[in-house]
């Protein structure tokens, strides 16, 4: 009943549109499209703002810099602004279909004087997308970073209702969602684990980065299978002018981007490699013949991009990233090793098409695979454990801008997914044991959709969407009946190849809407209804890299996740400063948690979903936002007040439980200050309430040993987490450090008495070399966040003197780092 | 870190722990660890049952309190000395009696008279304590001997090892095990180490060599051996074995159990509720244990 009130407004919307059409089919229009770039790189602008100065009304490049506008015949002025580029001005006579390509050139006075004159740069009010955070490279490399290392995933969380479950945690947490629920697309790939070294790194390399899109709610139609958010990150396509190199040496780790033109202005490529060095570093510290010695922990990561312009209406693009982290360990006396490796591969190709200058079209074909192996050996014995998940997906959206008032997007997406919940073997020397074959499920997963983003007054926008999806588990399957009185298989029940298993689908209605109160204010609201096929299983306290995807299937229903949001946005001095609060309400169904008293490895010759519970989730809160956008002050205030409950029957006694990552407190201030062109201060502050965690209230004894009965599940709150990070980025001005040489040798030259007119100041540098050097300091105030809490025994019963103690571990007190980063 | 237990059954766990160990190693470089104050509301008492009865002797219960987390204890504050317990075959019902027991984690507690275990026979506990009942079944499964049990070196150690041995899992799932050791002049009682109760879901019907390290017992009040030997047995030690086989709920509660203990301050373990086979509202368990013996000679 409750979507059918948003699926009957996207039909009215539709029909509203065609009347409307008709309307304007009375007066004579014509079209001015084309892409926007990077005058510079030749780098596709993404959300570049086009619009006609005296309509005040356009529209925004798409993610692949495309744009385009139908308006009546006439002579206007077309106006494209995008942060830190001079504004684009040209008169334009429109009586034809026009095709104009612009060129972006890189603003050369302070951004804040550029921003003032762009009297468009009111996205998030005039928008109609709500809970949506574009994020700028430039901006987020100012903010401090641990060990030096931008990070992307890292910034988000400064984002209210966005949270990370503190260090050492793998994944992110939005408005209330699991770290599952959460798309994360690079270049369209689905990246299932975008954390390195659980968590303190993501994958994403910042020097590959192109644009960072994140949205918390208000999910546009063409995204699906995740209830919570879409996190849309570009790689950057590579500079198609000129030749460039540029990258960083930090205390753990360093980077190396190349890119460059493969035919001037036609195609280029980048390719970008990252590495840790923290085993080459420990290791000369260690003593000889030690573990530490023996043993080691690296990631790295690789992204490669190319692109080709076919022609005017085709371009084509290759990318891909390949990424892992490795552990090894052999102990000191050889007896005991370990070989522990997770990561990422992900390949897209894709065609952009543009079919006439209102229909544009991009194909890809799309390959992701996460993959978590363990393998360990002692004395003969040799152990081998892999899970994962592969996809190979197809998909193909089309924009359509039939008028200035309408963008319809439609599209079709297929998803081949392969899991490995968990796959062992073992053996004693000759002796195999029995782990069962190795258990992959297969699913095939569908969707069609259809939105239009409606202008349907001056003051009322539309986004209206439906997306129709289906899930298919099929065979080959084996499902393992359970007998419940000796836990023993009773029946294994065999699904040939292809052989449906079971099957879900459903329609996913999406609307948001968007009242212009005046130019520098608006409402809006948002319902969203959404299906997820997958879910992300974990039996720790905290997520790690070993968890494990599993699909749907006969026991494991689709997640379901309805959301509401309202929001009012405010932007003051000429958008200079941006305002918003958001409030949201998501209801959640088909959670899974694992079993209470499920153990590492009970899924082995079982199916993992026997091993599931069953609950539902809710979520609500509210946002609160100040950005100052522009000036050389700029930075953030976010809070957010949330309250995120789970229940399921058969935990905690059927009743209600704040989810461990429940955060009744968030605040994040980030600030920078850009002193002068050599000096730029950073700093940020976070604080929030402690994660719920489940604890012992009482203890007994069984077998001579100290054993702990639980309360109720996430009872209890662990100490607030909250900590300050500094950072300083010093830029050297080059053409300064020539002019001082320069007056030097002219005063040494006078002095000797020789002529001036013949000294030649040797650059000893290559022609565009730039250099910064990062100083930042984490954890300022040496806060000891907790990382967990946990109990152990003291004394002796006998004594009389037996007593619980409770002990917190936390990771980092304060670190400093330094980062040397360069560019020619 | 805590001595591998090397029953390989429970080497797909372990590694995983260990690696849990390492990622700590790792990312502990700069960690700390340091005591706290928390308040945590206390949880309802409850009673605690430890009951066993082997084949070929009769059975043994010892009842307790829980205590909560924030309080101090001593054996007399947590034991139950005015409980009735019972067991029952089916047949005859044995009054167990309160008294010492110097071979018992707590050494005082119920002892039968009259109903002796018998493999295959299943038998019934009532404890009435505190003014409530609580019951549990348990069956003694059938023993099954180890083929072969031998000490051997485990190097670069020259005269310290492990205790293996040699089992022939019987064909059909369903097979519970659980292993204690003792140094007769060094240990007052039975010692379980870490891992080891076991079933034969990955090895069912197969004959194989395992092994076990020693274990620590928690209650004893020797002084504690060089680092270096801990959970090892020496070359001249005389080891006796005690290998048994135990019912589905026995092997649950002990499994969970002796995760429950690995769990506790383990990161990258959430906790583990252990599963009692108890009724009425008690925790411990009830286990009926099939019993067999070895022992392992000394080398001079």
């Amino acid at each position: 009943m409750k979507q059918r009130l948003p699926i009957l407004i996207f039909i009215f919307s539709f029909l509203f549109a065609g009347s409307a059409d008709l309307k304007s089919q009375e007066k004579q229009k014509f079209t001015i499209s084309g892409y926007v770039k990077d005058a510079a790189a030749g780098e596709y602008s993404i959300g570049a703002n086009v619009y006609i100065k005296e309509l005040l009304k356009g529209a925004n490049t798409n993610q692949y810099g495309f744009y385009s506008i139908t308006v009546e015949k006439g002579t206007y002025h077309l106006v494209v602004s995008y942060l830190g580029y001079e504004n684009f001005v040209q008169e334009i006579i429109l009586d034809k279909d026009t095709r104009l390509n612009v060129e972006m050139k890189l603003t050369v006075v302070a951004v804040q004087e550029i921003e003032v004159v762009s009297e468009k740069s009111d996205k998030n009010v005039s928008g109609t997308s709500i809970g949506t955070v574009s994020l700028d490279m430039q901006e987020i490399k100012k903010i401090p970073a641990f060990m030096g290392e931008v990070d992307v995933l890292k910034t988000i969380q400064l984002l209210p209702g966005i949270k990370s479950a503190g260090d050492g945690n793998t994944g992110f947490y939005v408005r209330g969602g699991g770290p599952d629920q959460n798309l994360i697309l690079l270049d369209e790939a689905v990246v299932y684990n975008a954390s390195h070294l659980l968590g303190f790194f993501s994958v994403f390399n910042g020097d590959a980065v192109k644009n960072i899109t994140l949205i918390k709610g208000g999910m546009p139609a063409q995204y699906g299978g995740r209830l919570a958010s879409v996190l849309d990150i570009s790689m950057k396509e590579g500079n198609n002018k000129t030749f460039h190199t540029e990258g960083g040496i930090g205390l753990i780790s360093s980077r190396l981007t190349v890119q460059g033109p493969i035919k001037k202005d036609t195609g280029s490529f980048i390719i970008s490699a990252r590495r840790t060095y923290i085993d080459a570093i420990a290791k000369p510290f260690a003593a000889a013949g030690s573990s530490l010695r023996n043993s080691g922990y690296y990631f790295y990561d690789l992204n490669a991009k190319v692109n080709y312009r076919l022609s005017d209406k085709d371009r084509i693009f290759a990318s891909g990233y390949f990424g892992k982290d490795v552990l090894n360990f052999i102990d000191k006396v050889g007896q005991f090793n370990l070989n522990v490796g997770w990561g990422n591969s992900t390949g897209v190709v894709r065609w952009n098409h543009l079919f006439n200058d209102k229909l544009f079209m991009n194909t890809s074909a799309i390959f992701s695979d996460y993959n978590f192996s363990f393998g360990a050996g002692q004395s003969g014995f040799e152990f081998k454990l892999n899970s994962g998940i592969q996809d190979w997906n197809g998909k193909v959206d089309f924009t359509y801008f039939p008028t200035l008032r309408h963008e319809i997007k439609f599209g079709a997406n297929y998803i081949f997914h392969t899991f490995t919940p968990t796959s062992v073997s073992a053996k004693q020397g000759d002796i195999a044991f029995d782990f069962g074959k190795v258990k992959k499920d297969y699913a095939h997963e569908a969707a069609v959709y259809l939105s239009d983003d409606f202008e349907v007054t001056d003051k009322l926008k539309i986004d209206a969407g439906l997306r129709y999806s289906y899930f298919i588990q099929v065979g080959p399957f084996d499902r393992y009946v359970k007998d419940p009185f000796n836990g023993l298989t009773s029946n294994i029940i065999h699904y040939g190849g292809g052989q449906k298993v079971k099957d879900y689908g459903g329609l996913e209605p999406r609307l948001n809407a968007r009242y212009e109160l005046n130019s520098k204010s608006s409402i809006k609201a948002s319902y969203t209804y959404n299906l997820q096929y997958i879910h992300l299983a974990s039996l720790s306290s905290i997520s790690l890299p070993t968890d494990t995807w599993v699909p749907c299937s006969e026991l494991v229903q689709p997640q379901k996740g309805t959301q509401y949001s309202f929001g009012y946005f405010r932007n003051f001095l000429d958008n200079m400063f941006e305002t918003s609060v958001e409030v949201y309400y998501k209801e959640l169904k088909n959670q899974i948690e694992y079993k209470d008293g499920a153990l590492p490895g009970s899924d082995i010759n079982d199916n993992a979903d026997n091993q599931f519970v069953f609950g539902t989730g809710k979520a609500y809160g509210a946002e609160f936002f100040l950005k100052k956008r522009m000036g050389k002050f700029n930075g953030w205030v976010g809070y957010t007040l949330s309250y995120t409950t789970r229940q399921f029957p058969d935990l905690n006694l059927g009743r209600e439980f704040y989810a461990k990552y429940d955060r009744r407190h968030d605040v994040s201030v980030t600030a920078s200050y850009d002193l002068s062109k050599k000096w730029t201060f950073a700093a940020i502050w976070v604080y929030s309430t402690g994660n719920a965690i489940t604890v012992p209230t009482a203890y007994y004894i069984i077998d001579g040993n100290f054993v702990t009965e639980y309360g109720d599940r996430n009872a209890f709150r662990m100490p607030a987490y909250h900590r300050l990070d500094l950072s300083a980025t010093l830029t050297p001005d080059r053409a300064k450090k020539l002019e001082r040489k320069k007056s030097r040798l002219t005063k040494r030259y006078q002095r000797q008495g020789k002529d001036v007119s013949t000294l030649v100041v040797q650059k000893n540098w290559a022609k565009g070399y730039e250099t910064t050097w990062n100083f930042s300091v984490f954890n300022v105030y040496d806060r000891h966040n907790p990382y967990i809490v946990y109990f152990s025994s003291k004394g002796s019963i006998a004594t009389g003197d037996y007593k619980a103690i409770a002990k917190q571990v936390y990771l980092f007190p304060i670190l400093p780092s330094i980062t040397w980063n360069f560019k020619f | 870190m805590k001595k591998i237990t090397e029953l390989y059954r429970k080497k797909y766990i372990l590694p995983l722990r260990r690696a849990g160990a390492f990622f700590f190693f790792i990312f502990f470089l700069f960690g700390c660890t340091e005591d706290v104050n928390l308040t945590i509301a206390g949880g309802d008492k409850e009673i605690v049952i430890e009951g066993s009865i082997e084949s070929g002797k009769p059975a043994k219960v010892i009842v307790t309190h829980n205590s909560p987390i924030s309080q101090t204890i001593n054996a007399s504050a947590i034991l139950v000395s005015n409980a009735k317990v019972y067991v029952s075959n089916g047949f005859i019902t044995d009054t167990l009696t309160f008294g010492l027991d110097a071979e018992s984690a707590i050494p005082l507690d119920y002892k039968g008279h009259s109903v002796i275990g018998v493999p295959l026979q299943t038998y019934y506990l009532t404890v009435i304590a505190d003014g409530k009942t609580y019951t549990a079944i348990t069956t003694i499964p059938k023993p099954i001997a180890l083929d072969s049990v031998w000490w051997q070196v485990q190097p670069p150690k020259d005269s310290l090892g492990f205790a293996w041995a040699h089992l022939s899992d019987p064909p059909g799932l369903g097979n519970n095990y659980k292993w204690f050791a003792r140094r007769p002049t060094k240990d007052f009682r039975w010692v379980a180490p870490y891992g080891s109760t076991f079933d034969d879901k990955f090895f069912d019907g197969k004959s194989f060599d395992f092994a076990y390290n020693r274990g620590t017992d928690p209650t004893t009040t020797a002084s504690a051996p060089p680092l270096s030997d801990e959970g090892y047995f020496k070359k001249t030690d005389t080891v006796y074995i005690k290998f048994c086989t135990v019912d589905y709920n026995t092997c649950r509660f002990y499994e969970t159990y002796e995760a429950a203990l690995q769990a506790n301050g383990n990161p990258f373990a959430s906790p583990v509720s252990i599963i009692s086979n108890i009724k009425g509202g008690g925790l411990g368990v009830w286990a009926g244990f099939g019993t067999t013996y070895d022992t392992i000679m000394p080398k001079h």
